[in-house]
């Protein structure tokens, strides 16, 4: 039996840390529920709640957040797609065949879990500078795809060693050929895995600014959080209530589709299938 | 990754077997040859050695050069490196990161391993609203969170705002133009950033762990520290290992953070090695220092990734 201080203290515990966790999400919305043109100190609980920080940051012609938001969707949009797509060819591949080679160049992929942008993003810079592709999207869409795929494959593969066997040999024996049991058979199956995967790294790709900063500089084409690394580089850094607002401008994209996907497959989805 | 031979489901082994039978073969299509695992790796296969593998081997290859990013490039061999290693702030930026790993790698997973402890021994009600609230900070661009937090630092900021109301005004600061508490400060978000994703990651891991073994320690007297050491750190081995491995990276890694809150100052007090970097290759001109330091981070980076794995990998 557990005690009922034992309960009382594993409570008290989370609770702690929900407030640790949320506090500043409420603090940072509050202060930007202020007029713009307010002083805001402490707690800044807004006299009158307001909407015109959200409207300044909106409409502020050089931040251009509502482009911003525009640009970092198709981005992540086109990775996304594109890289769950390949890992799911390539996972497959890795997860339910034999093939001379297959072990070293499942580990050669692992490898790419590990490297960072920035020991990627010198050379790639001078390339696409030299190939006139510095300030287009592909400039982001190659590389965030190249970076997303080491570690779909990773995820995928640990998916399809899991299904099981006995119905991809039964779909050969029906007469599948083995694309037909991918694309009917196994991928009907594999929500789950492929939303989890799919919401990981529309993430990854959304929040990457080293990546934003470096190859866009035109300020049609800059990426949403390197929108707000501009905000922050003007004197508009110290209205703190435009600048919060901006930020949840760009929040609110990742944390509706966190929150969907969490609610259709729940939270540990995204770490549990992590377990091969 | 768990060797996917090891699977004991029942019914699993005898179809096995029965797999070794062999099967009257489905029609074989065009396309369907031996070489269709590589035709369905080539894609990937493709943009991952064009924009990871040869990028990298190339940082290796510009780390050697002396250059502006304008004019030819010349040869200097390992004259960078030596450059980079006596330069001071190098050593400060890897020891930045350092404190950054503290606080947003290893403080996040022995917190986040408390808190398994102590909800696995107990039937926790509303446990999902508490994994969702954890993990939302995670989600969130560094940009946006570099934001809100240096709001919540700001002189007039809320978390000064509740100092100067317990303490008094004497006690407030601007904690991030404070040469003592800038990192520490930054450590703070590293720790709210990575500790909610560690413990949704944990918890899942506990789900998994057989209910018997604790009933089995519990009738051999085991107490909740004793239980805990026992059974629930061995069960989680593999979380753990996929928990420390990605904070390190992230620790290792901090660019965003200090570059929106702080820009690395004051002085240097908040400069990492990828900050440096950046500034290096893309503001100073000085592409090949710039590189030296990426070679130096990503070595790093293997080594620290390599001794987890070592530590808690499989026996």
């Amino acid at each position: 039996m557990v005690s009922r201080r034992e309960q009382v203290l594993s409570y008290s515990i989370l609770l702690a840390f929900t407030v640790f966790s949320l506090f500043p999400f409420i603090s940072t919305t509050l202060v930007a529920f202020n007029q713009p043109n307010a002083t805001v100190s402490g707690l800044a609980i807004p006299s009158p709640w307001s909407l015109g920080s959200f409207f300044a940051a909106w409409n502020d012609p050089d931040a251009g957040i509502g482009r911003s938001l525009f640009n970092s969707m198709i981005l992540a949009t086109v990775v996304v797609v594109a890289s769950v797509f390949l890992s799911i060819l390539a996972g497959y591949a890795f997860g339910t065949m034999k093939f001379r080679g297959s072990r070293f160049l499942f580990y050669f992929f692992l490898i790419g879990l590990v490297v960072p942008y920035e020991a990627t993003i010198i050379p790639l810079y001078f390339e696409f500078r030299g190939l006139k592709l510095v300030d287009t999207y592909w400039s982001m869409i190659l590389p965030d795809i190249g970076g997303s795929v080491a570690f779909g494959t990773f995820w995928m593969t640990s998916f399809f060693r899991s299904f099981p066997r006995e119905l991809i040999d039964s779909a050969k024996t029906d007469g599948a050929t083995r694309m037909q049991t991918l694309w009917r058979v196994i991928v009907p199956t594999a929500g789950a895995a492929i939303f989890a995967l799919a919401t990981i790294l529309f993430i990854w790709t959304w929040n990457n600014l080293l990546l934003a900063i470096v190859m866009i500089a035109n300020p049609q084409l800059q990426m949403a959080p390197a929108a707000l690394n501009y905000f922050v580089g003007r004197q508009f850094g110290i209205n703190y209530q435009v600048t919060c607002a901006a930020a949840i401008l760009v929040a609110i994209p990742v944390m509706v589709v966190y929150y969907v996907l969490q609610r259709r497959y729940g939270a540990d989805v995204l770490a549990g299938s992590l377990k091969g | 990754m768990t060797a996917p031979d090891a699977v004991s489901v029942p019914g699993l082994r005898i179809s096995r077997r029965l797999a070794a039978i062999p099967l009257p073969r489905g029609r074989s299509q065009p396309g369907e040859s031996r070489f269709l695992p590589y035709l369905l790796i080539l894609p990937s296969f493709a943009f991952y050695a064009l924009f990871v593998i040869i990028p990298i081997v190339a940082t290796f290859g510009l780390a050697l050069f002396q250059w502006d990013g304008l004019t030819a490039p010349i040869w200097v061999g390992l004259d960078n490196f030596s450059q980079v290693i006596a330069d001071p702030n190098t050593l400060g930026a890897f020891q930045v990161s350092v404190v950054f790993t503290l606080f947003t790698c290893i403080l996040p997973v022995v917190i986040a391993l408390i808190l398994v402890g102590a909800i696995t021994r107990t039937r926790i009600r509303g446990l999902s609203f508490f994994r969702l609230v954890f993990f939302l900070p995670y989600t969130l661009a560094l940009a946006v969170v570099a934001i809100a937090w240096r709001w919540l630092y700001a002189l007039d900021g809320s978390i000064n705002g509740i100092i100067g109301f317990i303490f008094g005004a004497g006690a407030t600061r601007p904690f991030l133009g404070d040469f003592f508490w800038a990192l520490p400060a930054l450590g703070i978000v590293g720790v709210w950033v990575t500790f909610g994703f560690v413990l949704v990651l944990l918890l899942s891991g506990a789900q998994h762990i057989p209910k018997d073994l604790y009933d089995q320690a519990r009738v051999d007297g085991a107490g909740p520290i004793r239980e805990f050491f026992a059974v629930t750190l061995p069960g989680l081995r593999y979380e753990l290992r996929v928990a420390l491995t990605m904070t390190l990276i992230f620790s290792l890694r901090m660019f965003d953070l200090p570059l929106m809150t702080t820009q690395g100052g004051p002085g240097y007090a908040t400069t990492t090695p990828s900050l440096m970097m950046y500034r290096d290759v893309f503001v100073n001109g000085q592409v090949g220092i710039g590189a030296a330091i990426a070679v130096m981070l990503t070595v790093v980076i293997f080594v620290g990734v390599a001794a987890v794995n070592r530590a808690f990998g499989q026996e």
